[in-house]
Parts: C-alpha cells; structure tokens; sequence
C-alpha cells in the first residue's frame, strides 16, 4: 500500500487501516477526537520511531507501512520480536508500565504512522470505555501471541520454526499471485529473518535452501513466493 | 531557508515549569522528529543538547532552556529540520493535548 502524499492530514474515519486495527470499534466524537490529537507522519524506510532505553511519552498507530520492533542485546546483535503492520499499535506496552522503551521501533519500508500522546490516551482510558477495551484487546492479543512465540521457541525445531514464519509473513503481506504461489510483500535480510526464529545465519541460509529443493518457496532476489502452502503447514505442525 | 522555530527559557522560569511537567530523561540519542515531519510535541530542553539537522548536515547546537515544535504543532507545519537528542539530555514534553488545551483557554479571553 503506497503511503499517502500528504499524510499529515489523514483522519482517522479515512484511514485504510481502521476496519483491520485497534481502534475498529470506535465510532463518532470518540474516533474524531482521536483525529484531532493525534500527529500524522511520514516514515521514510530506515528511520525509527523510538529507541530501546528511551522513555515514552505516547504510543503509535500504524495506518500503512511496516515497522519491526527489535531488541539490541548485550553483544550489540539485533533480535526482531515483532512485526507491526497498518492497524498496529507499538510502543503501548511501555506507556501504560512507565517504563523505558524495551525495544527499538524502526520504519521497514516508508509507513504513514501517527503519534497519539500520553495525557490523550491516558484520559481516553478514564473517560471512554470503549478505547480502554479496545487497548486491553490488543494487550491480550499481544500476550498471546508472545506466549506462542516463546512456546514455539521451546518446542519446535528449526524447521517447523522457520515455515511457521513463512506462513506468518505470507498472512500479514502475502500477495496472490496469478500462478496460485503468494509473493510475500515484505523483504527481510536473512539476519533479521534468523534473528525471528532464532537461529544463526547460516542455519537459516540452509532450511531456507532445503525449502527451496523442496519446492515449497521460491525466491527472486529478496523476495520469497510461498509455492506449497499445504506442505508449508504440515511443516510448521500448527496444531501441536 | 526556512528558519527554526526557536523559543528560550530563562533560568529561572525553567524551576517553575519542571514543577508543573514530567522530566523524561534520554538515555540513547535518537531523533525526535525528522525533517518533514510535524513534531509529536513541544520540546523544552532542561539539560544536555539537541542539535538540529537540515538535509543530513548539522546546523546547530541547542542549549538548556530551548523551547521547540510548538510552532509546528500549533501552526500543523512540518518542520524543516530534523532534532536529534543527545544522550543523558532532560526534557519536557509540552504534547498536541497541552498544546490543544491551553488555546482553548486563551480563545476564551479573546472572544
């Protein structure tokens, strides 16, 4: 999705992302007055939105684009936790624990983003329940989804880890193509990739050649197509 | 060229204005805004430095007491500078809600 020229004045009612994203069932003077605190940007690919130790003062709503939230750990390596795309919030979870940022939020690809600060949100969560549900929504979701993770860590191995990934990105950027196989619309460098599913580079450099030899993925410069969805699924083994 | 926005606090208003505000203390620099951008806040600078960038070249350096992205934000202006903060630097952020609020209050006098 091509972010918009002018961004800085996208409402929140026309924004491609509401029906998909945290805020689908704020209606009326609740969603206007969002609009009308927030602070829309353009981030161009490589810029960040906030740094690992830094403090929060508001929280960001993705209207398109992508972003990966990633930790540095103690030896300077980077480990992508999370994905967001148009509909995502980030930088939430510090703003409600008033703590430093526990990771690093950087721009994928050129994203419209806006900033809604603290003293709104704070207040929109005293004063108008259904934002408060709509945040506490997306907090449970985000548990969840990082108990999976850590589970999936545990207990998968690096096959299974590495096509569940593949299914993961071919949901959230998959693009059908005309011959049934789903080009994946985000590129990731193989360390960001490895760092995903936590694996060394050449680790992944060999499942992803083996899938590869299998036909299940095909890959043309950095973009990877999904060929056997089917044998990508029983590969992940979802349902363990 | 489109000149900085740049207010300035005297000392002795800063004691009064950290009573009234969060101070949020940078451990990492990072920019706050980039060029084009609409600043997320108003940024009042307590201690440390900010330095202001225009097409990747330094322009300058801010001292304590700088006050900026007000006018952005008040006039809904993208900046024509990009702000970096430097590591171990304060500040308080003066947000689009403060900002809002407090010209609400001043349109009440003027009408």
């Amino acid at each position: 999705m091509t972010p918009r020229r002018n961004s800085h004045e996208l409402e929140c009612d026309k924004c491609d992302a509401l029906q998909c994203g945290v805020f689908s069932n704020i209606v009326g003077d609740d969603l206007a007055s969002i609009s009308t605190c927030k602070v829309t940007n353009l981030y161009k690919k490589g810029q960040t939105l906030f740094f690992q130790g830094n403090p929060p003062y508001g929280l960001y709503c993705i209207s398109d684009g992508t972003v990966k939230v990633s930790k540095i750990g103690n030896d300077g390596k980077e480990s992508i936790v999370r994905m967001a795309k148009g509909g995502d919030l980030i930088g939430h979870r510090s703003l409600f624990t008033e703590d430093y940022y526990t990771a690093t939020a950087t721009a994928l690809e050129d994203s419209t983003i806006c900033f809604i600060d603290k003293k709104f949100i704070f207040k929109a969560v005293e004063t108008k329940p259904a934002i408060a549900i709509s945040i506490i929504n997306k907090l449970s979701r985000d548990l969840g989804a990082a108990e999976k993770k850590v589970a999936s860590l545990f207990q998968k191995n690096v096959r299974e880890r590495l096509a569940e990934l593949l299914l993961c990105l071919k949901e959230s950027y998959g693009k059908k193509g005309e011959d049934g196989s789903w080009e994946i619309g985000i590129k990731l460098t193989r360390e960001e990739m490895a760092s995903m599913i936590g694996v060394a580079n050449e680790t992944l450099i060999r499942f992803m050649t083996e899938f590869k030899d299998e036909e299940i993925i095909t890959q043309k410069g950095k973009t990877i197509y999904v060929i056997n969805e089917d044998k990508l699924i029983d590969f992940a083994d979802l349902y363990y | 060229m489109r000149s900085l926005q740049l207010s300035h606090f005297e000392p002795q208003h800063l004691h009064r204005i950290k009573d009234c505000y969060d101070i949020l203390l940078f451990k990492k620099d990072a920019y706050l805004y980039y060029e084009h951008q609409i600043p997320h806040s108003g940024i009042i600078l307590l201690e440390g430095e900010l330095i202001t960038y225009r097409r990747k070249k330094e322009i300058d350096r801010l001292p304590p007491g700088s006050f900026i992205g007000h006018q952005e934000i008040i006039q809904e202006r993208p900046s024509a500078f990009a702000v970096k903060i430097q590591a171990g630097s304060k500040v308080i952020m003066i947000d689009k809600s403060t900002i809002r609020s407090e010209l609400e209050k001043l349109k009440k006098y003027c009408s």
